[in-house]
Parts: structure tokens; sequence; C-alpha cells
């Protein structure tokens, strides 16, 4: 993260100077134990610290995703879903009954201790159900499935390969988890930003195919063998329309970077500052024929139905995780809810404009200082507010999560594939198109060079008309819309 | 001994004893996916090397291609389905083994020596290649700027013989299923 080692140095120091004001001895004391603190350890923290948030926030994202899916399918289904798990129910009842137990006189000291720790957490708890579970019923679910995965007892069965067996969720979870390091989540607060970072995601998903083949094979099941081998095959044929639309995005952006391509979206360079139609889904229309291409390709890169035919619980009860339980079962489940925020995230990042919100007001009030200029006058960064990266942060996990939403709305709506079916449409459908769109981005580039002979202003001049015309043909599509919609019944 | 260095220490570790565990380990499928850690390893190797490009390339065509094509191969075949080989390792195939290795071994040690590929940054052949790409533009850029530019024929040379490779490929296929 930027600046974060700078900024963990300038607080120890402050510290120290805190502690020196008082002319205190023990404040003496203190204040030379905190100056000792070597570099290094502030390097580890600084390292370790957005990791550590990161790979928390995402257990959190994953949880409270399987709730929402539950609830989703529910509202679809015209039913209600999740509606009886109140944190009161399982932590309270047991944080009561323990307290009763100890109040009693036989009761032992570290009964009575833990007593104490639980006692104050009881009007915690009747709050939190209050304010939250009583608005969004059945929501601690997620917690108490987590917890009665942990709780389960973990089977392998005695013909399966042990090693294999045990080593495919951890595959899996860790290519899921290795992409969120790349991830733009703020201008300002992200795990680390690589000169080659769509790549690098393009890199660590496929990883996860000899995580599912290893548990296919390991499980020593006919059936699993064949989901495992099916969702092989159906991941790196779709790696290649996602490939294509990366690849595009970075034709069009000219930088592989994600910051660098939500930089390029914000259309510093042509007084568009911010502004949504500058995004590239609404700006380009080879990248807006790609929406809906690397739409299906992440779709079918999770084993999100409509391509889940590995998971065909009516076919195969289960693909390659049929033999996992508990646990195991539980990382599987985390990775394909890690690999749809992943996904979710690249496209909003190489669609809808990264962490930037859409509003140009907003975003020319937030900027702080002059955006700075790489060797050939190409915007690489522009500064703002910390109180606007808190805003960008926030924007760009509820762009995603839109995403994810409609991933979870699709996998309720719509029947699953026949392989046949899925292969076709990747091979002889989205291919080509996104073939296509990649010589078209390569075309415009080199009638673009061409027209500007590597003239500044008129790059800027063809920039600026670019977005003139993207403005109109934004608002023409939700003029389309609106009268869509308005239309009366016929 | 510097972050970097323990890091490197680590990763050399795990790809040495994957690879090790792809020559000595009985079963085929688990030599298959020891193969994909010690690419794992090799593109962690990669990154060491500042070439970040070629990291990345390598998990998507060597771990993410080859090892599943490899695996794909194995489990259609009927050979996976057997028991691992129980014939018994004799004292004289190690011995030849161990001989052959530490012969390589020792061959590789003094081609390097005689290269003198030293161990820092500074190395005048690969080092002034290095400066010539990063004076273009830093990272990948320069690299395309010298695969499209000087290095454009062997780039072209190439991509025909991924043609080729291809279009070999399909004609396999196609002559397997239509025996009439």
């Amino acid at each position: 993260m930027v600046g974060f080692l700078e900024w963990l140095l300038s607080c120890q120091q402050a510290l120290v100077k805190w502690l020196n004001s008082f002319h205190g001895p023990e404040t003496g004391y203190v204040a030379d134990f905190v100056g000792a603190i070597p570099e290094g350890v502030f390097v580890f923290l600084a390292i370790v610290i957005p990791v550590l948030v990161v790979g928390l926030g995402i257990q959190a994202v994953a949880g409270i995703s399987t709730f929402v899916e539950r609830k989703v399918a529910a509202k679809i289904q015209l039913r209600l879903g999740p509606m009886e798990c109140n944190v009161g129910s399982f932590v309270g009842a047991f944080a009561r009954a323990f307290c009763e137990k100890a109040a009693k006189p036989g009761a032992s000291m570290g009964a009575r201790a833990l007593a104490l720790v639980l006692g104050p957490l009881i009007p915690l708890l009747d709050a939190l159900d209050k304010i939250v579970t009583k608005r969004v019923p059945g929501l601690p679910i997620f917690a108490a499935d987590g917890l009665k995965l942990i709780m389960k007892e973990d089977i392998i069965p005695a013909a399966a390969d042990n090693w294999l067996f045990r080593a495919a969720p951890t595959i899996v979870l860790a290519s899921a988890f290795a992409a969120l390091a790349c991830l733009p989540y703020s201008d300002r607060f992200y795990v680390a930003d690589f000169n080659i970072g769509i790549f690098y995601l393009a890199a660590v998903t496929s990883l996860e195919v000899m995580g599912i083949l290893m548990a296919g094979w390991a499980s020593n099941n006919k059936w699993s063998l064949l989901g495992g081998m099916r969702s092989a095959a159906q991941i790196t044929s779709y790696e290649i329309p996602a490939g294509l639309t990366i690849l595009t995005a970075m034709i069009v952006s000219g930088t592989m970077s994600m910051q660098g391509l939500t930089v390029s979206q914000l259309g510093v360079d042509n007084w568009q500052l911010g502004w949504a139609w500058n995004w590239y889904a609404f700006s380009n229309p080879l990248m807006t024929i790609l929406v809906p291409i690397y739409f299906l390709a992440a779709l079918a890169e999770c084993n999100r139905t409509p391509f889940d035919i590995p998971e065909a619980e009516s076919e195969l009860v289960s693909g390659y995780h049929t033999e996992y339980s508990g646990m195991r079962f539980a990382l599987f489940f985390m990775a394909e809810y890690a690999m749809m925020f992943v996904t979710s995230a690249i496209a909003v990042t190489i669609f809808f404009g990264g962490w930037s919100t859409g509003i140009g007001v907003l975003e020319r009030a937030m900027i702080d200082g002059q955006p700075t200029y790489d060797s050939v006058g190409q915007v690489t960064a522009v500064h703002f507010h910390w109180w606007g990266s808190l805003i960008h942060l926030l924007a760009f996990l509820v762009k995603t999560y839109l995403v994810v939403l409609i991933m979870i709305w699709v996998r309720w709506a719509v029947p699953r594939f026949r392989p046949d079916q899925m292969m076709a449409l990747c091979w002889k459908r989205l291919m080509p198109i996104g073939m296509v769109a990649f010589l078209g981005a390569s075309a415009w580039l080199l009638i673009r060079g061409g027209l500007t002979g590597g003239s500044a202003e008129k790059s800027l001049q063809i920039s600026q008309a670019t977005g003139v015309l993207s403005l109109f043909v934004f608002l023409a599509v939700l003029g389309g819309i609106w009268i869509w919609w308005k239309k009366p019944a016929q | 001994m510097s972050a970097e260095g323990i890091l490197f220490w680590v990763v050399f570790l795990f790809t040495a004893s994957s690879a090790a565990l792809v020559a000595t380990t009985r079963n085929i499928l688990h030599a298959a996916f020891a193969l994909g850690l010690t690419f794992l390893g090799v593109s962690g190797i990669y990154l060491f090397l500042h070439a970040d490009f070629v990291a990345a390339v390598q998990l998507i065509v060597y771990v993410g291609g080859i090892v599943v094509l490899i695996m794909f191969g194995i489990m259609f075949s009927s050979h996976s389905m057997e028991s691992p080989g129980e014939e018994p390792r004799s004292k004289f195939s190690l011995m030849a083994g161990g001989l052959a290795a530490l012969g390589i071994f020792a061959v590789l040690v003094l081609l390097i020596r005689a290269l003198q590929v030293p161990l820092s940054d500074q190395n005048s052949a690969f080092d002034a290649i290095y400066q010539r790409t990063v004076a273009v533009a830093p990272g990948q850029k320069g690299l395309g700027h010298y695969l499209l530019g000087e290095y454009l024929l062997p780039f072209e040379v190439v991509s025909i013989l991924i043609l080729g490779a291809l279009a070999g490929a399909i004609s396999l296929i196609r002559k397997e299923t239509t025996t009439e």
C-alpha cells in the first residue's frame, strides 16, 4: 500500500515525541523503547496488515454472500429464505446458561472468570439482535453455517488418494486468494499495484484448474472424476474469451496495472474528470460488446449456473466436491464466492471504472493537488484526500457487489447448459467476438496514431471528440432504455 | 541474511523438493502434480530475476496449460488405474542414477563458471540487455518494443510454429474420428 510504511514510521516518531513531551523518567523509558523498534518490524507490519485486512475481509464477504444468495434465491422462488437464526439463540443462550451455572455456589474459579467475560456480552448480543437481526432476519446464518462446518467430522474416503485429497481445496482457495492481492480497492488503500496487474490475475485464476483436477481424481469416484474433468475443460476453454477481453482492455488503456486502468478511465486528459460515461463500457463500443462476453466467461470460471455442470446437483451429486465434508467443503465453497468477487472486481475495473464514483463533481471536489504525469505526458496517478479515498473504497465495493448480485440472480433464473452447448458457446460464439474486438481495438490504435501523427494537442482533441461522442451515445442509450420502459404494453 | 535471501531459499527449496518428488515418486499422477508445483516454484524464481511478465506467462502456459494437459493424458489412459510399479529398486540402478546426476551437475557448474555469470546485478552481457530494455520503457513496454521491433522475425517464426502445431493437432483429431 502506498505510503503505509512511511505512515507507520511517522506514527512511531509522533509517539516518541508525545511520550518525550512529558519529561518524566517512566515515559522516557517507554519513548526510548518505542524509538528503538527496528525498521524491519514496521516493514513486516506494512506488508502483513493489508494482507490480513483483505484476507479477513474476503472471508466476511464470502460468508455474507452465502446469506445473500439464499435470500435472493428465496425472493425469486417466492419464499422467505433463512429467517430463524439470530445471535441470541446460539451465542446468547449459551452465555445465559453458562452464567447461570457459574453463579451457583459449586462453580470453579475458571468458570466464574469466563462468566465475568460472557456476562457483559449478553446485553450486547441482545442489542445486536434488535438492531441487525430484526431488520435482516436470519443474517447470522452464515456464521452458524461456518461453525457447523468446522465442527463436522472430517471424512476422508479410505480409497482416496490421501495427499492429493487434502491438497486440492488448498490450491483452489490459494489461487482465489492470491488474486485479491492485486485488486484496486481504492486509489490509496490497496495491497499492491503490480506492473502486470491484470495479467497476474489471469495467471492465478488459471491455477485453480490444477486443484479441481486434483479434487476430481483424488476422490476415487467416477462421478467426481467426470465432474472434475468437465470443470477443468470448461475453465480452460472460457479462459480464452476472458483473456481476450483483458487483452482488449490492455490495448485500450495502454497499461496492465489495475490502478493505471482505473486512472485512464477517469478521463483526466479530456476535461471529463470522473464522469461515468468515461468508463470503457460506455465510451468504447468494442468494450461495450465485450461486457456480456466477459460476464459469461466469469460465470463459467466460477462454475456458476448456467455453467455449473461440474456441480450439477441433479446429475453428479456435487461433482468434484462430492466426497468433501466439513471444513474442506467449506474451503471449496469459500473459493467459489471469492472467485465470484475477484472476477466481478476485474469486470468493474476494466469496464466500470474501478474505484471511481462516476460523479464528476464529487471526483473533482476530492482531488488534492496535481496529477502525476509520466514521460510521455500521460497521467499515471491522481491524488485525492484521505476521505476521498474512503469514498472510492466504498464505490469499488458497491460496484463489485452489484456485479456479484447479478451473478447470483442469474443462477436462480436460468437453467443450466449441456456440456456441448457450453463448449459451442465458448468456441463458436464468444471467442470470435472477442477476437474481432481485439483486432478492432488494435486497428483503432493504429488509426488514431495515424490521425494524430504524434502531436499531443491532436491527441487531446481526438480524446475530447471521442469523449463528447461517448456522452451522446450514453445519453442516447439512457433515453432508449427510458422509452422502452415507458412504452405502453401491446 | 536479508528478507529477500530468506524468501529465495524458501522458493528454491520448494522448487527443488517438488522436482525431486517428480523424479522419485511411484505414483504417476503424484508426479504430474508435483510437476505443477515445480513450475509454480520456477515462476517464483523468475520473479527474483526481475522478470515479472515471464513469471505470469509461466503460470498461464505451464501450470494452467501444460500440466493440465499432462493430467488429462494420464487420467484418460489406462495406466493410471494400475497400482504403482512394484519392481524393487536395485542398488545398481540407484548408484548409476546417482552418478549420472552428479555428472550432469558437475558439467552444469563448470559451464556456468566458464561463462562467468556473477551472482550480482552488475552482469556485463545480461545487464546490457536489461538496461537497454529498461531504457525504452520499464517492464513489459520495453519487452513489447523489442519483440515488435528488432526481434520481429523470431516472433513471427514462433507464431508460425504455433499455427503449425494447432493445424497438426486438429488434423490428428479429425483422422481419429472420421475413419470411414
